[in-house]
């Protein structure tokens, strides 16, 4: 009886751990990640406005990345297109942390080049450092 | 010892350990209450917020050309997407608190607006300084005057 006891006591708490630890975890931060998302955003139309993709130079466009972005992210970008070599990749970072949350999004570009214009998609990656 | 002190002493013992046992979890699912009444009201302020900031960066307002045409019905600074009118800037900013409050219907809230440069330094700014206990900031990157620059939107209670 007094076993049958204890283990119901064991499960209720483990029940009541694991609730508190998932409620926790959903509430995690949500403004820094909506903010993420809209820093993304700002950041890409920003940078498509002055034309940055347009040089297709990534030294020059990590730069203009890291001018504009808060110090307190990372971000990643990804350039796919009609321009030669098709797939164009802009880092500030590394790799992406395993584990933690990642905002993402999407633009589509248009590079202008002497005989018209390249189209593109970029794809983005922003995460707290 | 008799059994009948025995069975009183188990009892007793029992009823202490069950009140500790309620009294732990009452006292847990106050706590746990009150977070989620802050939650709640935080969320809302964050939605409010990033609802603001999404109206006044993206959107030129209505009319369209309400800052010379008189009265606004909707508030918005953007002369095209992330890039704000200076003009609208400046008709936002002189109007009066109240009223901007209510167009922007961030009632029951406070709020202050600031436009920064990339290096922090104020551009411009109104509304009231924070003085509540709770506050939310949202940020958005925009061209303003030709030069990048940091909207601020804080609102609290």
């Amino acid at each position: 009886m007094s076993l049958d006891a204890a283990v119901a006591v064991v499960l209720v708490f483990i029940f009541i751990a694991l609730s508190v630890y998932y409620v926790g975890k959903a509430n995690d931060e949500p403004l820094s990640r909506l903010q993420m998302v809209r820093a993304g955003s700002d950041v890409m139309l920003l940078l498509d406005k002055e034309d940055a993709f347009s040089s297709l130079n990534q030294d020059e466009i990590a730069k203009r990345v890291s001018a504009i972005l808060p110090p307190v992210y990372e971000m990643r970008l990804r350039i796919n297109g009609t321009f030669p070599g098709n797939v164009f990749t802009v880092e500030t970072a590394r790799d992406e942390p395993e584990g933690s949350f990642i905002a993402s999004g999407e633009r589509l570009v248009v590079i202008p080049n002497s005989t018209g214009a390249y189209y593109g998609r970029a794809r983005y990656w922003v995460w707290l450092k | 010892m008799r059994k009948a002190q025995i069975a009183s002493i188990d009892l007793f013992i029992a009823v202490t350990i069950f009140l500790i046992l309620l009294g732990v979890v009452l006292h847990a699912w106050n706590i746990y209450n009150l977070r989620l009444q802050d939650n709640i009201e935080y969320e809302k302020m964050q939605l409010k917020a990033f609802h603001v900031s999404d109206l006044l960066v993206k959107s030129p307002g209505y009319p369209f050309a309400w800052e010379d045409s008189g009265p606004a019905e909707v508030i918005g600074l953007a002369s095209s997407d992330r890039v704000l009118s200076p003009e609208k800037v400046s008709a936002f900013i002189a109007m009066d608190y109240d009223e901007s409050k209510q167009m922007l219907k961030l009632s029951p809230y406070e709020y202050s607006f600031r436009i920064k440069q990339l290096s922090n330094n104020l551009t411009s700014s109104s509304g009231l300084p924070m003085a509540g206990e709770l506050s939310v900031t949202a940020e958005r990157y925009v061209t303003y005057n030709d030069e990048k620059a940091i909207v601020q939107i804080t609102i609290w209670e």
